[in-house]
């Protein structure tokens, strides 16, 4: 009895020892395999990133082997790393680490699942993360989008819907109160109200439009004061703007400003409650009073430019070119750098002169407009303008010059602005120019040219169609004719166009 | 002594260095050096592989955070790694290595085949006056080179030319330092002195012979200037070939390290033999 009480008394210390000592190096283990798991992973994601980037850089040099060792890296992380089995509030860094990083892989590869068309597959690894992964915020929601629009793409809308309203139901706009929201997600009910819509399925899209303004109301009473609750107002407006209840969609921006309006934002809500009761409600006086605010308070700023102008052009409507050349006057002045603001102030300015009987200041200025800001769309019509008004002044001379330069500003605008979207619309006004001038060989030849330099532009069959038309009604060359709807059929062989083609031929052989 | 004088002194005592280089005298003190050092960069290398994970992270936790923890981080903090152990290697492990070198040069110059135990048993005799050494030159170093960041850290922003100017006059005087001490461990083990006779004698040694001390200490360590550029280019090494080629940077920056310390106590060594013995002959003919 005495032996046995001094050994365990010996034993007892030495044993505690042990197990502590046991215990450490046990949860070392774990822990220096968690370490280890994790650095695998991320050397592997290294790897298919590193592969990944030299594909994008050199599309041309990648080879089938490289791009199918992408997908493979990632597909060896998500095999090796198995989505954490319920919550992972027990889990150490690393082990969280780990299950993020095989769901961002998870992710990778649907995309490039989408990539390779292969829907079913970038659909059930889009789930699988939706699913499994709910400890991380930004990948559930990453998740739940791309499933959707995966859906969508499968025209398989109402799938996508459900996603989209499971989506609502499970996490909200923010991350907290104090965060600021999701615009995707605090979007997600207009949007699929818009998708209806789009699909010609009104009622459910009034439904949507209802449940989205009662979930921004409910946000609101959640969190008032709030990030969330001033883009949830904001969207209420938005949402009645878009199933166009003007009323009510000028109350809800009311609403807005008496509750969220503050100097940022004030600007803005303003101008929009200004052109609704301009262009909707047919209250010009409320419009006049808003756009008279803004000019006011935000003098300095482009939403007050704005106003000026929208001012200027209502002293237009009225008749009161005097008032609406000396707003916009002070307009070009002082933003003579904001290209968009002072070319569309220049062309109103123009346009009060030539209201105000100067016609020679005016044209000056239509002349100034083209050659200050010669890509915007107020710069590019500048010369079509005053030939225009010279025709119609019965002065074709002048009107032939005027012409002339509009030809010259445009073929500088294509040499300055190659490979550009200003040398597409410049090379527009100048096949409409030739047209307007009667140079058929010169607008057929640049219609062809235009269409081969931008074959993915929507315009580009229709511009050779007018082409082969020009050739064989203007210039009596057939053959050119047939050749350029050949062509035509060529390059868009699939779709309309090429019936269209199809059919002119015909008929130009008969 | 005379520049010309000096410059033919400085060439011979090359010329001796190499000699001894191409028959292997004294290497071994300098490859074991080199070799806990690559040891030291293989364990953060390869922390992630069993049985270092166990000790090497949470060391590495330690002194580098968890970033350190991480692919590819673990590569790019080879260099930090190097750079905050190399301190203590150097005055506590360089101690033994830097005298047994000098002890196995000062034999092989002497005529005789110089025995790794033996001199690395001289050098331990004496340990704790040539840590002091390595100590003073390791701490001047490390204040001196910490300077231009401390004081002129604004300059880098201001005027990186006149900044790199800074930095370069630095090294200078970090390369003065170390040539006024360079003589004091070969005074400590052949010459017998105490630590405090040593580094004066050291001094005066290279305060008579400024030029021949200097460009022994200077021209090896201007070796380093390439591993210094390789390193310079981590990231882009990195992000084009492999964070694993670090690895190889490091490991050349190593041999160059162990290049530089036999040259430079190659070559002085010789130079201390030969102007000691040139004193002990004026002492005589006085």
């Amino acid at each position: 009895m005495t032996r046995f009480t001094m050994t365990s008394s010996r034993l007892r210390p030495l044993t505690i020892v042990l197990i502590i000592v046991v215990g450490i190096a046990t949860t070392a283990c774990e822990t220096a395999d968690e370490i280890r798991g994790r650095y695998a992973a991320e050397k592997l994601a290294w790897q298919a990133a590193k592969l990944s980037q030299a594909v994008g850089r050199n599309p041309d040099l990648a080879t089938d082997e490289m791009r199918a060792g992408i997908a493979a890296k990632y597909r060896e992380i998500v095999s090796s790393f198995p989505p954490p089995a319920g919550d992972v509030a027990g889990l150490s860094t690393e082990a969280v680490d780990i299950a993020f990083l095989a769901g961002q892989s998870r992710l990778i590869l649907a995309g490039l699942a989408v990539k390779e068309d292969d829907l079913d597959e970038a659909a059930r690894l889009y789930a699988s993360v939706r699913d499994s992964y709910a400890f991380d915020r930004t990948l559930v929601l990453e998740g739940s989008f791309s499933l959707a629009s995966v859906e969508e793409r499968k025209d398989r809308w109402e799938e996508a819907v459900r996603v989209y309203e499971e989506l609502l139901d499970r996490w909200p706009p923010a991350e907290s109160s104090d965060a600021p929201p999701d615009a995707r997600i605090l979007r997600t009910p207009l949007y699929v109200a818009g998708g209806y819509q789009l699909r010609g399925d009104g009622n459910r899209a009034g439904a949507w439009y209802g449940r989205a303004r009662d979930y921004y109301r409910d946000w609101i009473s959640r969190w008032p004061g709030t990030l969330t609750a001033e883009r949830a107002a904001s969207l209420t407006a938005e949402s009645f703007t878009h199933e166009e209840r003007w009323d009510d969609a000028a109350r809800a921006y009311l609403d807005f400003d008496r509750l969220h309006g503050d100097p940022e934002n004030r600007a803005s809500v303003w101008l929009g409650l200004a052109e609704i009761y301009e262009t909707r409600l047919a209250r010009r006086d409320l419009a006049t009073q808003y756009y008279g605010r803004v000019e006011e308070e935000y003098r300095d700023d482009l939403s007050g430019a704005a106003a000026a102008i929208a001012l200027a052009r209502a002293d237009l409507s009225a008749g009161r070119p005097r008032h609406a050349a000396a707003r916009l006057e002070d307009v070009v002045e002082r933003f003579g750098d904001e290209q968009t603001v002072a070319a569309t102030a220049m062309h109103y300015l123009a346009l009060a002169r030539e209201m105000n009987d100067e016609w020679d200041k005016a044209a000056v200025t239509f002349y100034e407009l083209a050659r200050k800001y010669p890509t915007t769309i107020y710069g590019l019509t500048a010369h079509l303008h005053v030939a225009e008004r010279y025709g119609a002044m019965g002065e074709s001379e002048a009107a032939a010059g005027a012409l002339e330069r509009a030809a010259e500003h445009y073929s500088r605008v294509v040499r300055d602005h190659a490979s550009t979207r200003a040398e597409l619309v410049a090379r527009a006004y100048l096949i409409d120019t030739r047209i307007e001038q009667e140079a058929w060989v010169d607008a057929a030849s640049m219609l062809v040219e235009t269409a081969e330099l931008f074959p993915d532009s929507a315009a580009s069959p229709a511009m050779l169609l007018q082409a082969s038309e020009i050739y064989g009604r203007r210039l009596d060359d057939v053959a050119r004719a047939q050749g350029v709807l050949e062509a035509l059929i060529r390059a868009y062989p699939d779709g309309p166009w090429a019936e269209e083609a199809g059919r002119r031929a015909e008929a130009l052989g008969r | 002594m005379a520049l010309l004088k000096q410059l033919n002194a400085l060439i011979w005592s090359w010329s001796e260095m190499l000699g001894a280089a191409k028959r292997r005298a004294a290497l071994l003190p300098l490859v074991l050096y080199g070799a806990v050092q690559v040891c030291l960069l293989l364990l953060v290398a390869g922390f992630a592989y069993r049985p270092l994970t166990s000790f090497v992270a949470p060391a590495l936790r330690w002194r580098l955070g968890e970033a350190a923890l991480h692919y590819p981080n673990n590569f790019f903090a080879l260099r930090t790694v190097l750079g905050q152990t190399d301190p203590f290697l150097a005055v506590f492990l360089g101690a033994l290595t830097t005298g047994a070198a000098v002890l196995l040069f000062a034999a092989h110059y002497g005529g005789d085949r110089g025995r790794f135990r033996a001199a690395w048993a001289a050098s331990a005799r004496r340990y704790w006056a040539i840590v002091a050494v390595v100590a003073i030159v390791v701490v001047a170093s490390q204040l001196l080179n910490a300077i231009p960041f401390s004081v002129f850290g604004e300059l880098a922003e201001e005027n990186a030319s006149r900044f790199r100017l800074v930095r370069a006059l630095t090294i200078g005087v970090v390369m003065a330092v170390q040539a006024l001490l360079v003589y004091a461990v070969p005074f400590i083990l052949i010459g017998g002195a105490g630590l405090g006779r040593a580094i004066g004698r050291s001094a005066s040694l290279a305060a008579t012979t400024p030029v021949t001390t200097y460009l022994i200490v200077a021209v090896p360590a201007a070796l380093e200037l390439i591993p210094a550029w390789l390193s310079k280019k981590s990231a882009t090494i990195a992000y084009t070939f492999a964070p694993e080629f670090l690895l190889v940077i490091m490991i050349i920056w190593v041999v160059t390290i162990a290049l530089v310390n036999y040259a430079t106590f190659g070559a002085a060594t010789r130079f201390f033999m030969h102007a000691t013995q040139d004193d002990a002959a004026a002492g005589v003919r006085r």
